[in-house]
């Protein structure tokens, strides 16, 4: 197993707010991973970080042992929890910008795709409702043969069946030699396309391991044990 | 990656700008159509003749400034808003991203005052616009005979001059946004702040050279140096307005420079997309 995303000791402080307090985790590759906590504990943070739209305060993150910059961008593929995309673009123009500045963007999948869901490629993006909004930057996300998926908050704010949407699309798009890092407090959801896990709370790691051992070890659900370590 | 992002920035760029420049087109040929009726010579006429110059006027002033309140809000969405998430994602470097927007904004500059031009010419009629060209050739010819290639010299430094000009212009905002995001909150404000804040900086140090030239007024060796520059000036004043054009064009690119890295070093180390 090969490592793609090291975080060495990453504090991040907002003012007096510390998001991040000393963070240090490995994540390799060729798996699907949840990063859980409750919110505020520092997911989006640490995503942000890791994708080069934050700078930590201190420590190191590291994507196939480099610092974000434009390799590690053109090997990660990420999902933020905002309405990120230009709006005033056509599906069609965003579809070829994805295609213009990733070299491992697929747009024919990406076409694909956005048919099956009936998204017409002439359409602005600003006449989009707010559920095919996500669903277009999730296919743009997923249609990219990534080293490593970044998804923010995916699941959050969305009907059941554009969940069950979200969770297949991610399962039968991603590269399968590849991470997939998905941030959600929704574990009950996706638990059960999980490999492994990660524990945040207020900035630290409490626990990381598989899915499996969490299971063997704790002799509950990963989304009984999640309620049991966040109990207010 | 430049060129790409730069097609994107123009795109941006023209389904704001386009209409704004067909508008001061359109007023112009408005203009000229109400000219037709020159020979009424009624009130009615005066009135609408008045109005559409009137309006043409402040459409090509809202033009220029829209032009730069389009570049300053592009930079910002683009680069430090919700944009910012896909922009910063895309791999491509800081610089890059400052170099497509800079590049793509003074192109649109060049195009507003290009439309002003073309608007000018139709509102002006072709016979009108004819005699203008003629008596500029003329002049031309005139300044040409006078001074030789030195005219065509004045005209680069000129074009030069007006180009860095803008985009240094550019650059200040773009550094004053990039400040302005350095803040945890009120970072429009801020930006608002360092924009005055400069231009307070520039007065005092401007007032600081006044109060030394006053001062070393009195010291002999410094009215003499000031003399000998005079004298020479005058006895070599084309020389001396070449110079006086390359220290300004000079000044202003390296001053641009400044702000460019600037920008450039906070995207890199202290983006803060919150």
């Amino acid at each position: 197993m090969s490592e793609i995303l090291r975080c060495e000791n990453l504090t991040k402080r907002f003012g007096q707010t510390i998001a991040l307090d000393g963070l240090s985790l490995l994540v390799g590759s060729g798996k699907i991973i949840g990063l859980l906590g409750p919110n505020g504990a520092g997911k989006t943070t640490l995503i942000k970080i890791a994708c080069g739209l934050l700078t930590p305060t201190s420590g190191n993150v590291y994507i196939e042992g480099e610092k974000p910059g434009v390799r590690s961008k053109s090997i990660v593929s990420y999902l933020p929890d905002v309405e990120h995309l230009y709006h005033w673009m056509t599906v069609e123009q965003i579809v070829l910008m994805f295609r213009d500045f990733y070299e491992d963007f697929r747009p024919d999948l990406a076409y694909e795709m956005l048919a099956r869901l009936g998204i017409d490629r002439k359409a602005r993006l600003k006449t989009l409702s707010k559920g095919n909004k996500e669903k277009m930057s999730l296919i743009l996300v997923m249609s990219r043969n990534a080293k490593l998926y970044v998804l923010d908050e995916p699941i959050a704010g969305v009907d059941p069946a554009t969940r069950d949407y979200i969770i297949s699309t991610i399962l039968n798009n991603y590269n399968p030699d590849s991470s997939v890092l998905i941030s959600t407090h929704l574990i009950s959801d996706i638990e059960t396309v999980l490999d492994e896990v990660i524990f945040i709370k207020d900035g630290r790691t409490v626990l990381h391991g598989s899915v499996d051992w969490i299971r063997q070890q704790y002799g509950k659900s990963v989304d009984e044990l999640f309620r049991e370590v966040f109990a207010w | 990656m430049v060129g790409k992002l730069m097609k994107y920035d123009f795109m941006s760029f023209f389904r704001l700008l386009l209409p704004v420049q067909l508008i001061i087109i359109g007023i112009a040929a408005i203009n000229r159509i109400i000219q037709i009726f020159e020979s009424s010579d009624t009130s009615a006429y005066h009135i609408a003749f008045v109005s559409s110059i009137v309006l043409l006027v402040i459409s090509c002033l809202v033009a220029l400034v829209m032009t730069v309140v389009i570049a300053i809000v592009r930079f910002y969405q683009g680069l430090y808003s919700k944009e910012g998430y896909l922009s910063h994602t895309l791999p491509v470097t800081p610089a890059q991203h400052i170099l497509s927007k800079l590049l793509v904004s003074v192109i649109f500059e060049i195009g507003t005052v290009f439309s002003i031009f073309l608007a000018l010419n139709v509102a002006l009629g072709g016979e009108v616009a004819l005699e203008l060209y003629k008596a500029g050739f003329f002049l031309f010819g005139k300044a040409f005979g006078l001074y030789h290639v030195h005219v065509i010299l004045f005209i680069i430094e000129l074009v030069l001059g007006l180009l860095t000009q803008a985009a240094t212009f550019l650059l200040t905002l773009y550094f004053c946004i990039s400040i302005g995001q350095l803040a945890n909150r009120r970072k429009i404000l801020l930006a608002f702040g360092v924009f005055f804040g400069l231009y307070v900086a520039v007065q005092i140090l401007l007032t600081i050279f006044i109060i030394l030239g006053i001062a070393l007024s009195s010291n002999p060796g410094w009215l003499d140096f000031l003399e000998r520059i005079v004298d020479w000036a005058s006895k070599h004043l084309i020389a001396w307005i070449h110079i006086i054009a390359w220290i300004s064009i000079i000044l202003n690119a390296v001053i641009g420079f400044v702000f460019f890295l600037v920008s450039k070093t906070i995207m890199t180390k202290r983006l803060n997309l919150n």
